[in-house]
């Protein structure tokens, strides 16, 4: 039985070595850093190192629960994620489905790619942008103007900053997840379509009845694997485009963690919510990944 | 797998453990290394070259150079200054990160995670603080025994007791460079040019009181001012720092008596807190009543002007705007840009804005604010500070004298006229020029005088700038870089000006703090943001005024009142 295994070893050993690389990265990236846990129960002094700093127990959490907007920050966190986890499934469902329904083959190419390129665009450059649009003096105020209506401070509006970030991720992604429901429309058998045309299905009971029930396993895989993202709302997003006066309805966990931490230089307690966060995150992708075991068979570990 | 992850992790808890005393170790050992070359003066060691080069690391945060003609090859890295440090000092300034001065403190932050200190770094009150009581700065105490000349203690310790501010323990960890108590006032420029249209001749046509200064803002936004063919643009530049020195509200803020921070006697020997008096609910009041009239920009907290490429600056260089409040220097950037695109635009600073006409109580600092520099404590040469000072305190003294300059080639005079040299770390200033030079050119200029010799001059690096400036206008230069120079510096009209005159004339409430409590340390970012928040919120009516109290109860909790009890405690026992 052992000779067995170190057999198996040797004859993969290329292969090993291949995923070598891989794992130090992991370690060095992902590993390494997990010991700078410690200093969320700390009174963490960089220049003293982690071994004078002085150990405070949980009193950076209790530190961080006392402030409100962390509390704030939190249910920020859930709203947006929650809207942009459902709406990046729901927007690339209805638009692959309306994709499918085109006839003509280089059109459809045509709006596959277009929708498809804002993905490959940091939010550095995008940020920009969208900030030019919706200023009180940007494109969408002046439509607005044009069809007789008031500018709208969006940037510095609670009402409608929120939606700004979710919308303009959703539209950023979009592309990305109606691929891969085009893919898995393409996957269904083509007889199923005929039988149901012989049993004289019109195209809209064709989607209702094979479309939507074959690709089913695939939306509902994507919506479970999000679960597991509920926390992480987006910090590149926002960052770049929130300011002080809709911080209201947009501070997310991670933009909170870097104020605390990078600009206040309060680094146990940022590390003390950043940890809070990946317990909470931990227990959401725990509880998704079993359920996509249960519901599709789908396993990752 | 589980366990090896665990030994993993006690392996790398060990290891960072390890580097953190091996540093540590490496730092006592450093402390001590100043060498005495007994028998030489403070003049001659500040000017002796090293032997071998000695390395500095640097970081800075800087914006764009003054001069709008500056060429892009002229970086902090490459410019002269630098080069000139290495070949009459032997130091060579290595900058470890550069970035925005919009940046700096977040990356400052970033890398202070890390333990990464540079060299030699300016810092404010509350990180001086923070780095010392955890052993990160270097002890300054036998290297300014050395090194101390009457120059430099006329500019770390001009008033003989602020270098005390920086001494721990009977110790030396920083030198304090302050500025002029009065430059925390604030003004407003009316560019006179665009005013005529609304038939205001002469300066003594500004409003004075907020009331004529609305009434002024209304008839401003009948206009279009622009030329976008429509009325009703804002008139008022604002952004989101309410006290950032360019179109900030900090001149309506001291017509109403009251300030964004600090710590003040309530008259019974107890420190009150300014932005939580009756006085800032008025301010913020007025503030968002205007808002809702429009003078502001609907999305105006959005906005930055430290920012590279602000909008909002753009918008004052285009001269959309024909009212600026800001502080002293803003002639010298942005206005100067605006007159290079507006030759007649014509800024003069208005009178001090009051709520009923009598003059405004202003609220400035017992110790005027500044920077503190200091050195890392693993720093080997910190005389290196001393003799980098010295050294470019002669340097702009020397680039800046026109007899020097007139040997320059084109590129030195623009590079010099750039004041590039603020692009370097470490960089102090004599407090008190400012008003030194101002008195010294008016002086001169009722005496006629046009020839000032070296000895003659008030002795600091700010003087030949501001003596050319005065120079050049006098012989009709049309030159904007000139003219932002003389506007904030020697005009009777302009920043310096009306700044030293508002604050001899004028009855103050001191900002009894300068001391940094921990728990200032510890809540101090936060409170600050959440009272910028509230008051941007309130100003744009997001936030209702009436919120106010329920605002100043959430403060103190949050800390306000904690760092009440520790300051009161700190004055009683002063």
């Amino acid at each position: 039985m052992k000779a067995k295994t170190k057999n198996d070893l040797y004859q993969a050993k290329a292969l090993h070595i291949m995923l070598l690389p891989a794992v130090i990265l992991t370690l060095i990236f992902a590993y390494l850093p997990l010991g700078g846990i410690v200093m969320a129960f700390q009174e963490f002094k960089p220049l003293m190192g982690f071994i004078d700093s002085k150990w405070v127990g949980f009193e950076q959490f209790a530190y961080i629960f006392s402030m409100p907007s962390f509390w704030n920050a939190l249910r920020n966190t859930f709203i947006i994620a929650f809207f942009k986890i459902t709406l990046s499934i729901l927007v690339p469902l209805v638009l692959a489905l309306l994709l499918n329904e085109l006839i003509g083959q280089k059109f459809k190419r045509l709006v596959q790619t277009t929708i498809f390129i804002p993905y490959f665009f940091s939010w550095a450059i995008l940020g920009g942008m969208i900030i030019e649009i919706f200023a009180y003096d940007g494109a969408i105020n002046h439509f607005i103007n044009l069809l007789g209506g008031e500018s709208i401070p969006f940037l510095v509006s609670n009402d409608w900053f929120r939606e700004i970030i979710i919308g303009t991720d959703v539209w950023k992604g979009m592309g990305y997840n109606t691929v891969l429901f085009l893919a898995a429309i393409t996957n269904v058998d083509p007889t199923l379509y005929e039988a149901a045309m012989v049993d004289g299905a019109g195209r809209w009971k064709q989607l209702l009845k094979i479309t939507i029930p074959c690709i089913s396993g695939m939306v509902i895989l994507l919506t479970i694997l999000g679960l597991g993202g509920i926390l992480n709302a987006g910090f590149e997003q926002i960052f770049i485009l929130y300011n002080p006066i809709v911080e209201q309805t947009v501070d997310i966990i991670d933009t909170f963690v870097y104020r605390l931490g990078i600009i206040s230089t309060q680094y146990s307690a940022a590390a003390a919510a950043g940890l809070f966060k990946s317990i909470v995150s931990m227990v959401f992708v725990g509880v998704s990944y079993w359920i996509a075991y249960k519901t599709t068979d789908y396993r990752v570990f | 797998m589980r366990k090896h992850i665990a030994i993993l992790l006690i392996g790398v808890l060990f290891s960072v453990g390890v580097v953190g005393c091996a540093s540590k170790d490496v730092a006592t050992t450093n402390t001590n290394q100043s060498t005495t070359n007994s028998g030489k003066t403070a003049e001659e060691l500040l000017v002796e070259k090293y032997e071998e080069p000695v390395k500095v690391k640097v970081v800075l945060g800087y914006r764009d150079p003054e001069n709008p003609d500056t060429p892009d090859s002229v970086t902090p890295e490459t410019q002269t200054a630098v080069k000139l440090l290495k070949e009459e000092l032997n130091i060579e300034l290595e900058y470890s990160w550069i970035v925005n001065s919009d940046q700096y403190s977040q990356k400052f932050g970033a890398e202070l995670a890390a333990g990464n200190l540079p060299d030699i770094m300016m810092l404010s009150m509350e990180q001086f603080e923070d780095l010392q009581s955890q052993g990160g700065l270097g002890d300054l105490t036998e290297a300014y025994e050395q090194y101390r000349t009457d120059d430099i203690d006329a500019i770390i310790n001009y008033d003989g007791q602020v270098l005390d501010t920086c001494r721990k323990d009977g110790k030396l960890y920083g030198l304090y460079n302050g500025t002029y108590q009065g430059q925390v006032t604030s003004q407003i420029y009316y560019d006179m040019n665009k005013l005529k249209e609304l038939g205001i001749e002469e300066v003594s046509d500004l409003p004075t009181t907020i009331a004529e200064f609305e009434a002024l803002c209304d008839k401003l936004m009948a206009l279009d001012l622009d030329g976008n063919g429509k009325v009703g643009d804002p008139v008022l530049p604002a952004a989101k720092g309410m006290n950032s020195g360019l179109a900030d509200f900090g001149a309506f803020f001291q017509a109403y008596e009251t300030a964004l921070g600090g710590w003040y006697d309530d008259g019974n020997g107890n420190l009150i807190s300014s932005h939580t008096q009756e006085n800032m609910k008025k301010a913020l009041t007025k503030l968002n009543e205007w808002y809702d009239k429009g003078y502001f920009a609907k999305d105006f907290a959005a906005q930055d002007v430290y920012a590279a490429n602000a909008p909002i600056v753009s918008d004052i260089v285009a001269g959309k705007y024909a009212i600026i409040p800001g502080s002293w220097w803003i002639p010298n950037w942005p206005l100067n840009d605006n007159k290079k695109n507006d030759p007649d635009a014509d800024w003069v600073v208005g009178p001090t804005l009051t709520v009923d006409g009598a003059a405004p109580t202003i609220l400035v600092p017992r110790i005027s604010s500044g920077t503190i520099v200091a050195v890392s404590k693993d720093f080997k040469n910190p005389e290196a500070l001393f003799k980098m000072m010295n050294w470019s305190l002669n340097y702009e003294a020397k680039i800046a004298n026109p007899e020097y300059k007139e040997n320059m080639t084109p590129e030195q005079k623009l590079e010099a006229d750039s004041y590039v040299y603020t692009w370097l770390p470490y960089r102090v200033y004599a407090p008190m020029s400012l008003i030194d030079n101002y008195n010294f050119i008016s002086e001169a200029d009722k005496v006629g005088k046009t020839e000032i010799t070296a000895e003659e001059a008030p002795a600091n690096s700010e003087f030949w700038g501001a003596w050319n400036a005065y120079l050049q206008m006098k012989n009709g230069s049309t030159d904007p870089v000139v003219w932002g120079l003389y506007t904030s510096r020697v005009s009777p009209n302009g920043g310096v000006a009306q700044m030293y005159e508002l604050y001899s004339k004028s009855e103050k409430w001191i900002n009894e703090v300068y001391v940094t409590t921990p728990t200032m340390i510890k809540k101090q970012g936060e409170l600050d943001k959440y009272e910028t928040t509230t008051f941007l919120s309130m100003v744009m009516g997001e936030t209702p005024i009436s919120d106010f109290d329920k605002f100043v109860a959430q403060w103190e909790q949050l800390g306000g009142s904690e760092i009440q009890a520790e300051v009161n405690e700190w004055y009683k026992n002063k």
